[in-house]
């Protein structure tokens, strides 16, 4: 007899299908950390069970998402700030599976560039998309990609954009 | 960024850790752990609502007086020279009459461009009080230039403050024991999101600050302007300097739409020449009038053009001098451009 899933069990699945990737590269890139990236994209989608929220569209949702993981991340990053030992247990077990130069570069960039530069130029949001996601002015965004992209140039040292 | 958008679509969530979050999300469904919450009200109506009320409340405080209970802390004592007149028209005109200048004579000389100047300004004096203080202000604390041993990515610490989190801040600092209100801090981290200030200085030393800034007209200013303004705030007496400063500053801006063709010719390694259709695009400036020393600084010069559909910004950061924007403006490359042109 075929598995029968209810309707909200093959949503989850399907969400976590689809959306999967582009949450761990987020969390991934602002935590650089995959246990605790994982933790945080297991948070993002309790939370999207638990809020059960309605969208427009698919592009509506993919932002919920982001959104939510995006804070988590931050309030995991300033849990490691106030508790020191989680803080230096996080940066020993700094570790991501091989990833090229130029993601390297980006990583080693502060938080607020490389989100902004995962968010337009690796997952394609665009930049209003991205400021309600941040929470900060369009031109906040504009302007953090201009000095991202800057910092990478500097760091990654070529010709790129 | 072909290379970086290749390279970062290649990471993918491991299948094993897939595999674990699906289980672990029906895991939760099955056992109640998670309590589905009804649909609310759209969160954009209600934050409209919140919006009108906050907008009531701040000007029933400004037209009532304040109630605020007596706090028996020191008191600061600023002297301010305000200026409250609007700037005479001759100023605006010329400030606009240069922008225009530079636009054409820059865009036409780097460029070759044939562009029509439709010239609207606004500028931020229009605005009202309340509306000011309605918008988010800022404060930079310890911006961190050089990240510190340990806290490299973390970002530095930024306070956010509206007028409506100030005053709950207040409220809690005013009631609460200092215990309790760092629990309370702690608990309501997203809501006073990156309030460390609040949280390193405590109740009473938040009291204190408190008491300092309420008399101050607090500005609107954008995260743009404090970035790119050069003002490190490392020190409480720093934070209340640079507010003065900006109380004692008029901004404005001065938005110029403009459209047309652009005729494009590059002279490098290679030559090529090219026209390209300008959709209604904006050059933006802010000035600053400081009305202690009474000096004009251009602060921040930014064009955003569409080409083709396609945007392009380009940022001229703070410059003391109207000939200072022309030479960094002239030093945008736009080649940019040409990188969306297959036309030779």
């Amino acid at each position: 007899m075929p598995e029968i899933k209810s309707k909200s069990t093959s949503s989850i699945e399907n969400v976590v299908d689809i959306y999967g990737d582009t949450l761990y590269r987020i969390s991934l890139v602002i935590l650089k950390n995959e246990s605790d990236a994982e933790d945080a994209v297991q948070e993002t989608f309790l939370k999207y069970l638990q809020k059960n929220p309605e969208f427009e569209n698919a592009e509506h949702e993919k932002a919920w998402l982001t959104k939510v993981a995006v804070n988590k991340c931050r309030d995991m990053l300033r849990m490691r700030k106030r508790n020191a030992e989680l803080k230096t247990e996080a940066e020993d077990n700094r570790n991501y599976t091989e990833i090229s130069p130029i993601i390297e570069a980006m990583m080693s960039l502060p938080e607020k560039y490389r989100v902004v530069l995962q968010l337009h130029y690796i997952e394609d949001m665009k930049i209003d998309r991205i400021a309600k996601i941040i929470n900060r002015t369009p031109s906040a965004v504009k302007m953090r990609l201009q000095k991202g992209r800057k910092l990478l140039k500097e760091k990654y040292g070529e010709e790129f954009c | 960024m072909k290379e970086l958008k290749d390279a970062g679509k290649k990471i993918k969530m491991p299948e094993d850790m897939k595999e674990r979050i699906k289980n672990n999300c029906f895991s939760a469904e099955s056992s109640d752990a998670v309590k589905k919450e009804p649909h609310r009200l759209d969160g954009r109506v209600i934050a409209a609502l919140a919006a009108c009320l906050i907008l009531i409340f701040v000007v029933g405080l400004k037209s009532s007086g304040r109630h605020d209970k007596k706090i028996p802390v020191a008191k600061t004592t600023v002297s301010l020279k305000e200026d409250t007149t609007a700037t005479p028209p001759e100023t605006s005109e010329k400030i606009t009459e240069k922008l225009t200048e530079i636009l054409t004579t820059v865009l036409t000389t780097v460029a070759k461009s044939e562009t029509t100047a439709r010239v609207v300004t606004t500028t931020e004096s229009e605005k009202t009080t309340t509306e000011r203080n309605t918008e988010t202000t800022r404060i930079i604390n310890n911006e961190i230039t050089d990240p510190i041993e340990g806290e490299e990515g973390v970002p530095p610490s930024i306070i956010e403050i509206t007028i409506d989190k100030l005053k709950k801040l207040k409220h809690a600092a005013e009631t609460m024991t200092e215990e309790e209100y760092s629990e309370y801090l702690f608990e309501n981290n997203k809501e006073f999101f990156d309030v460390d200030y609040a949280r390193i200085i405590g109740r009473k030393g938040f009291l204190e600050f408190y008491a300092k800034i309420e008399n101050l007209y607090i500005p609107v200013f954008n995260e743009d302007e404090v970035e790119y303004s050069g003002l490190n705030c490392y020190t409480e007496t720093e934070v209340i300097d640079y507010m003065v400063r900006l109380k004692n500053t008029q901004r404005y801006r001065f938005d110029i739409h403009f459209s047309g063709k652009l005729r494009f010719k590059y002279n490098g390694n290679e030559e090529f020449e090219f026209i390209k259709k300008i959709e209604t695009s904006k050059a933006t400036a802010y000035v600053y009038r400081d009305l202690v020393e009474d000096r004009w600084a251009w602060k921040g010069f930014a064009v955003e053009l569409f080409v083709d559909g396609q945007e392009m910004d380009f940022w001229v950061g703070e410059k003391q001098t109207i000939e200072e924007f022309e030479e960094a403006f002239k030093k945008i490359d736009f080649r940019k451009i040409g990188d969306l042109v297959n036309e030779k």
